[in-house]
């Protein structure tokens, strides 16, 4: 798996897939699609297909594909070689969801959640299955959410294909076994060859598996705070152990789409006091709306 | 008490890249600008994105209007009593910089542009009038 188009600008996202055969365009195929790295504070997260001709079904079961979770980094990096040795019956694609794409999007004024993040991120990787001319019938699908609203949606996008969204489908279906290796795998190279565009150096990449609860992690995270910045772009900072670590150890920022913390203010109701006072009591002198406007005031003073 | 800028340090202030943020920092003193966020800017096809703190931050370069510099000053020392005078120095200067908007592109209406408007409309009112448009302004002929 090539991922130096990914390299070449880590803060962006990248698609890779593998050559398509014909057998891919010309017969049925199902597709399973999963997803690795949701929950580290640290890293991509990247979502995989994997398509392969209907009528291969009991070959493919043969081949020995299961949760990637279950398997060790060796035992995937193993299987993805077989994935890519068999491009005469299979065929991949997955998508890098750079750190710094997740954190700008769900950083937005209109926020862009993780859920709405992924599905986009699965819809795109089989509406570009199609456009390659994969003959798509059948598509399960791992899911972290409600199925029935995840299937409905897809169902509504691809009317013409068999749509099976479950919990735990990476165990159920071999397919979707497959799918979350090839996204497994390149998520751990993407993290594994991580190279700071902010000349950070962590001797040996020595961050952990990038989940919060990871010593390695903590460690990483507490030893990288700019008291500027931040963290490096490695770092998701719209996970809430990402923004914790900011609001106590680096200088606090505020934004002007901040939320008004409006407990301290009156209830609406307005002050008893205010019905003793004389009217044009407060007649203040104010600045015409054309100073207020463009936030000019007088300096007097420096 | 007095407040002077050194004007022979003018001279000798190199030019400086400023970028002007859509929020406020506490904190004052040097920040690694380089490091972390000149490696975040990317040129796209509808101007500059950048990011800080995680949020996407859309940009644009603005040229200072004609005849003015921008400077950065730094006070030298720091007076104690109030009458004291003080002296500024200029340790850098600028003829332009990239604004930056919160997640929005820049546009005409942005504060910071409308806000530079000012700088010909105060020109307009501050220029010397002569008799005679004088005149015209109050009789209408």
């Amino acid at each position: 798996m090539d991922q130096s188009t990914f390299e070449n600008d880590r803060s962006k996202n990248c698609v890779l897939e593998s050559p398509i055969c014909d057998r891919l365009k010309s017969e049925p195929c199902w597709l399973g699609i999963d997803e690795a790295g949701r929950g580290p504070v640290l890293g991509p997260l990247v979502y995989g297909i994997c398509f392969s001709p209907v009528a291969e079904k009991e070959k493919f079961k043969e081949m020995g594909f299961a949760d990637s979770k279950t398997l060790t980094e060796e035992q995937r990096e193993n299987i993805f070689t077989k994935i890519s040795d068999n491009g005469d019956m299979m065929g991949w694609m997955v998508d890098i969801l750079s750190p710094g794409y997740i954190s700008r999007s769900m950083l937005r004024r209109a926020k862009y959640n993780l859920n709405a993040l992924s599905h986009d991120s699965a819809i795109g990787l089989v509406k570009r299955a199609l456009e390659r001319g994969v003959n798509v019938t059948e598509v399960y699908v791992d899911t972290v959410g409600d199925p029935t609203k995840y299937q409905d949606k897809l169902k509504g996008i691809f009317p013409s294909i068999d749509i099976t969204v479950a919990k735990k489908a990476d165990s159920l279906y071999p397919i979707v076994s497959a799918a979350s290796i090839c996204a497994k795998v390149a998520r751990d190279r993407a993290v594994k060859s991580w190279v700071f565009a902010e000349g950070v150096e962590i001797e040996g990449n020595a961050y952990g598996s990038g989940y919060p609860g990871d010593p390695l992690t903590k460690k990483f995270l507490a030893g990288n705070i700019d008291p500027v910045f931040g963290f490096p772009d490695f770092v998701r900072f719209s996970w809430s152990t990402a923004a914790l670590i900011l609001e106590k150890e680096a200088a606090a920022v505020a934004w002007e789409d901040d939320e008004e913390d409006d407990s301290s203010q009156n209830s609406g109701s307005a002050s008893l006091l205010q019905f003793f006072k004389k009217s044009g009591d407060d007649a203040k002198l104010e600045r015409h709306r054309f100073f207020s406007d463009r936030a000019l005031t007088p300096l007097s003073s420096l | 008490m007095a407040l002077t800028i050194d004007p022979s340090s003018y001279e000798t202030a190199p030019e400086v890249k400023c970028n002007f943020l859509p929020c406020t920092i506490s904190k004052d003193g040097d920040a690694n600008v380089t490091r972390y966020f000149d490696t975040s800017v990317r040129k796209e096809n509808d101007g500059l994105t950048a990011a800080f703190r995680g949020r996407l931050l859309n940009g644009q370069e603005v040229v200072l209007p004609g005849g003015y510099t921008g400077l950065v000053i730094r006070e030298q020392g720091s007076a104690i009593t109030e009458d004291q005078d003080r002296s500024l120095r200029v340790d850098q200067r600028f003829s332009s910089f990239t604004a930056w908007n919160l997640d929005k592109p820049p546009s005409g209406d942005d504060k910071l542009m409308k806000a530079l408007q000012w700088i010909d409309i105060a020109k307009a009112l501050h220029r010397p009038v002569d008799e005679e448009s004088s005149q015209k302004s109050v009789t209408g002929k």
